[in-house]
């Protein structure tokens, strides 16, 4: 009895040496986080068998380093942007839908930072406004939904339409749960999420049901038709600019220092004379906003979509990825949303034929599986996220400080 | 090679939370019987120094012995069995348990026909609590949650026992009733290490005490000479 | 009137499905804060536990026939000792080392151990449902146009017992004790001698047990498992651990079967589609009105 006490006790002690190692040698060298990834990304370059879609990795890796080194460095983002420009040419057709997903999954996790970043509101539905954009979208543009506008000029109009109006569900959703905090907030929005979500099942007298909306035409940029990922992947980019260069320019606003008092407590702002009600639904608004958005732009290069594609999954990815990465700054976003939506993608083609090893499939059988397993390491080694904001950082020391030091 | 323990010592012991070190390196030792008093104002670093004691927090660094171990790397849990019971700041009762749960609880490294006996022993040391068994802990008056703080931290038969402001906001009359079951207890054979900001009322139940100011002792000396020091009356008697 | 016993005996069923799993959430809850978003899939692995036990029977005996009441009953612990093992793999390794890390960290952590444990099912399964040998005697007891069939039965039965049993344990034993002590305040509790880690881990194979069992039960009515079986039934507990007061071990229990009947007299009044909304709406209500719970007391408010 004492033995096997014992014995637990000595595992308990050698997995908290461990884990307390680990994290200690990802912090101590510093270099671990840019070698790490450009190691990496020279052996996905140079080894053809081991990752078959290596431009699309190597360009991951390059990007995260780039961010990684040049936050505001010119020469950086210079570099940055001719890359986002150059590669997506040099790409087939997959490789450029994996480039279109993390593009709009930045847009996204822009968007819902906002809210859970910078106004610290826990949002597990943000689903919602996505899948508003796309079928407010569809539903007006598609014939067969009974729309049938003209789509040369519509396309460009229903883009701010369809914010505007993501943007008031996003109110007309936060108004009733803005006495909710923490994980209670989080609870009401999962359910609005999924409740949206079944609606547009349900009623098909409106939204054809689970049969979707198809047949959604083609946008256009003057005489170009945007045909494909390749084109609206461009549109992204635009996208993805414009609301983090908008987020950043709120976040270091009036807007956002109210945000911060909020976040940090919020019976304090209050008290001093924050009007809390205003800036949790503005939060909301134009997190809202940039999901409507991205659900247009989804809708035009699906040009069919479907109430399943807006499960609960989509929310929990766009908010791993914000986590991930490290919440509260865009870089920290565009980051996870490379791991969180590239990296599975890239797995795919990973297989292993080392000597007598064979195997093929790998990457592609268990690319969900390391996926998971890779989430939980990341947060336990990293619980703040890979990249935070120095404020966030500084956050989280505190909380660590507070949090009374149970020794056990 | 080993030096002289006391009961219970701490040496040179840094701890706090995080980054921020409430106490700065506190030495002080409680020998076998007595009641020592740890006097100082807000945020001196009282209850940080008890929570550190107990394993609550674990220190940065220094060391605390008690009964010849060094106990200052045990678990909260571990500490308690070996005989050391703290009766925390602002009560800590289970709201939402009875009285008599609560003292259970107090019991839990023990059970059996004992603890019965125990309960009915503290039951005898606060009368009050007899009649309030099966309320909820949480219905409670002020004086008599300290009471069931203070039964509840006997439960655990204690060798030592460590009181957190056990006056803190109770009329002037609860106050002498639980200073008085105070030195029962103590006549019973429980050393006492007894944090308080009524410095008077401390100084007149204990046998000596430390005055601990930002986090260090600044005075050591019996409960009858810190009376009559003049630095004590001005700042913590409020005599002239 | 004999439909209306019907919709109800129906909703019990079901009900008391979730009032099991729904203990596991809110017991999680109580004494860490955190919504283990991983418990639905170990609700999930009971069920394939219970599938493989069950078509071992199948394939190397003759005992499912013979001894169905043995077979059961073993499908049932297999279901348990599963989920609980993996209940304390993860609390180990994706939970403890976040105890004092922002409250977000082990929520997403949760979520990696969901994702990874549904994708290693669908692996093992190659992404196909397994089909549960019959082991129940078909059947039904008829009483007028009421018709319940015996694994309905059981099913109602056997959710009663855990129940019970685990009333007792929670009020009855020295550890339910801790483990109440715990969730109401875990650094007095240390104070009173309680081992919190051990307590903690406690909790999850309570609650990892019960899922278990109620994974491998539903798997026999239903008489299939899937790899995503687990998150319907989990969030629908998990609405029933909000009905009831998220924290509150006889509001989930009520909050169970209260979401079972509403949720079958809705197929009955409203349509069979729109069962999953009226849950979600129900959930989305109380939590604005009433966020301690349709019958819970109300406490100061937790944030």
């Amino acid at each position: 009895m004492m033995q096997r006490f014992e014995a637990t006790r000595a595992l308990t002690r050698a997995l908290d040496n461990a884990n307390a190692r680990a994290r200690a040698a990802f912090d101590a060298i510093p270099l671990i986080r840019w070698i790490l990834p450009l190691a990496l990304g020279v052996v996905g370059a140079l080894s053809p068998q081991w990752f078959d879609t290596r431009p699309t990795y190597a360009l991951m890796v390059l990007i995260t380093y780039l961010l990684l080194r040049t936050s505001t460095n010119v020469f950086g983002l210079a570099v940055l942007a001719a890359m986002l420009v150059y590669l997506p040419m040099e790409m087939d057709r997959f490789e450029r839908g994996i480039l279109f997903d993390i593009a709009l999954y930045t847009m996204l996790g822009i968007g819902l930072n906002i809210v859970v970043g910078y106004a610290g509101l826990l949002d597990l539905g943000y689903v919602a406004f996505f899948a508003s954009g796309a079928y407010i979208f569809a539903l007006v543009v598609a014939p067969e939904a009974g729309g049938g506008w003209d789509i040369g000029a519509s396309f460009w109009l229903m883009i701010p339409a369809a914010m505007a109006l993501a943007a008031a569900l996003g109110v007309a959703l936060g108004l009733p749960v803005l006495r909710l905090r923490g994980d209670y907030l989080a609870i009401v929005t999962l359910g609005f999420g999924e409740i949206i979500r079944l609606m547009l099942n349900n009623r098909d007298d409106i939204t054809n049901g689970p049969r979707g909306v198809y047949l959604i035409p083609k946008a256009h940029f003057f005489d170009k038709e945007l045909t494909g990922p390749y084109e609206l992947y461009f549109l992204v980019l635009a996208g993805v600019f414009i609301a983090a260069f908008a987020a950043e320019r709120i976040r270091d606003s009036r807007v956002g220092r109210a945000w911060e008092a909020i976040r940090e407590d919020e019976d304090a702002a209050s008290a001093m004379g924050v009007n809390t009600t205003f800036y949790k639904l503005l939060a909301f608004a134009i997190g809202a906003a940039i999901g409507g958005g991205g659900g247009v732009i989804y809708a035009a290069k699906q040009t069919a979509i479907f109430p399943r594609d807006f499960d609960l999954d989509v929310s929990i990815n766009v908010l791993a990825l914000v986590i991930i990465g490290g919440m509260g700054n865009v870089r920290g976003v565009v980051l996870g949303a490379m791991l969180l939506i590239g990296l599975p993608e890239v797995l795919r083609d990973f297989s292993i034929e080392f000597a007598f090893i064979d195997l093929a499939n790998i990457g592609a059988d268990y690319r969900l599986v390391i996926f998971g397993a890779a989430l939980v390491a990341i947060m336990v080694l990293r619980p703040e996220g890979l990249l935070p904001s120095r404020r966030r950082a500084a956050e989280f020391e505190q909380a660590e400080m507070l949090e009374s030091e149970l020794a056990t | 090679m080993t030096a002289e323990r006391a009961y219970l010592e701490l040496a040179e012991v840094v701890s706090g939370y995080g980054q921020i070190m409430a106490i700065k390196g506190v030495s002080l030792r409680v020998e076998r019987g007595e009641i020592v008093a740890l006097i100082g104002s807000n945020g001196a670093g009282k209850s940080t120094t008890l929570r550190t004691i107990s394993g609550l927090l674990r220190p940065r660094s220094g060391e605390i012995w008690f009964e010849g171990r060094r106990i200052d790397r045990a678990p909260p849990h571990e500490i308690v069995a070996r005989g050391v019971s703290h009766a925390p700041e602002g009560r800590a009762i289970f709201a939402r348990m009875t009285v008599m749960d609560n003292l259970r609880l107090g019991a839990y490294r023990r059970s059996g026909a004992e603890v019965e006996r125990d309960i009915e022993h503290v039951l005898t040391l606060f009368p009050r609590l007899r009649e309030r068994g099966r309320q909820d802990g949480g219905t409670l008056s002020g004086g008599e949650q300290q009471m069931l703080a203070i039964a509840r931290a006997l439960m655990a038969r204690p060798r030592i026992l460590l009181l957190d402001e056990p006056s803190m906001g109770l009329a002037p009359v609860l106050v002498e009733t639980i200073f008085r079951t105070v030195l029962e207890i103590n006549r019973e054979g429980t050393t006492i290490l007894l944090v308080e900001q009524n410095a008077a009322i401390a100084l007149q139940v204990a046998h000596r005490g430390y005055i601990l100011e930002s986090g260090a002792i600044a005075l050591e000396a019996s409960a009858a000479e810190l009376r009559e020091s003049d630095a004590v009356r001005r700042t913590y008697l409020g005599i002239d | 009137m004999e439909q209306w016993i019907q919709l109800f005996i129906d909703g019990t069923t079901i009900g008391g499905v979730y009032a099991v799993i729904a203990l596991g959430y809110t017991m999680v809850y109580g004494v860490l804060r955190m919504i283990n978003f991983a418990h639905g899939e170990l609700f999930m692995m009971g069920a394939f536990a219970g599938f493989y036990t069950l078509d071992a029977y199948q394939q190397h005996s003759g005992l499912n026939d013979s001894l169905p009441v043995f077979t059961i009953a073993s499908a049932i612990v297999a279901g348990m000792i599963t989920a609980v093992v993996l209940a304390v793999v993860m609390e180990r390794i994706a939970y403890r080392p976040l105890r004092h890390a922002p409250r977000l960290a082990p929520l997403i952590s949760a979520i990696g151990v969901s994702i990874f444990l549904r994708n290693v099912m669908l692996r093992v399964t190659n992404a196909e449902a397994q089909v549960y040998p019959r082991v129940f005697p078909r059947g039904a007891i008829e009483w007028g146009d009421v018709s319940v069939s015996y694994i309905r039965i059981f099913l109602l039965v056997l959710s009663v017992f855990f129940l019970v049993l685990l009333w007792l344990f929670i009020e009855r034993t020295k550890m339910g004790m801790s483990i109440r002590a715990v969730a109401e305040d875990r650094d007095t509790a240390a104070l009173m001698g309680v081992n919190v880690d051990r307590t903690i881990v406690m909790t999850f194979v309570v609650g990892a047990a019960l899922a278990g069992a109620a994974g491998a039960v539903y798997g026999m009515f239903v008489t299939t498992a899937t790899a995503g079986m687990g998150f319907i039934p989990g969030i629908k507990a998990f609405t029933a651990a909000v009905l009831g007061g998220i924290g509150s071990v006889p509001g989930a229990m009520a909050g169970g079967y209260f979401l079972g009947i509403t949720e079958s007299l809705s197929t009955k009044f409203i349509g069979a589609q729109y069962k999953d909304v009226v849950a979600f709406v129900l959930l989305v209500l109380v939590l604005i009105f009433r966020p301690w719970g349709i019958f819970g007391k109300r406490e100061d408010k937790r944030a």
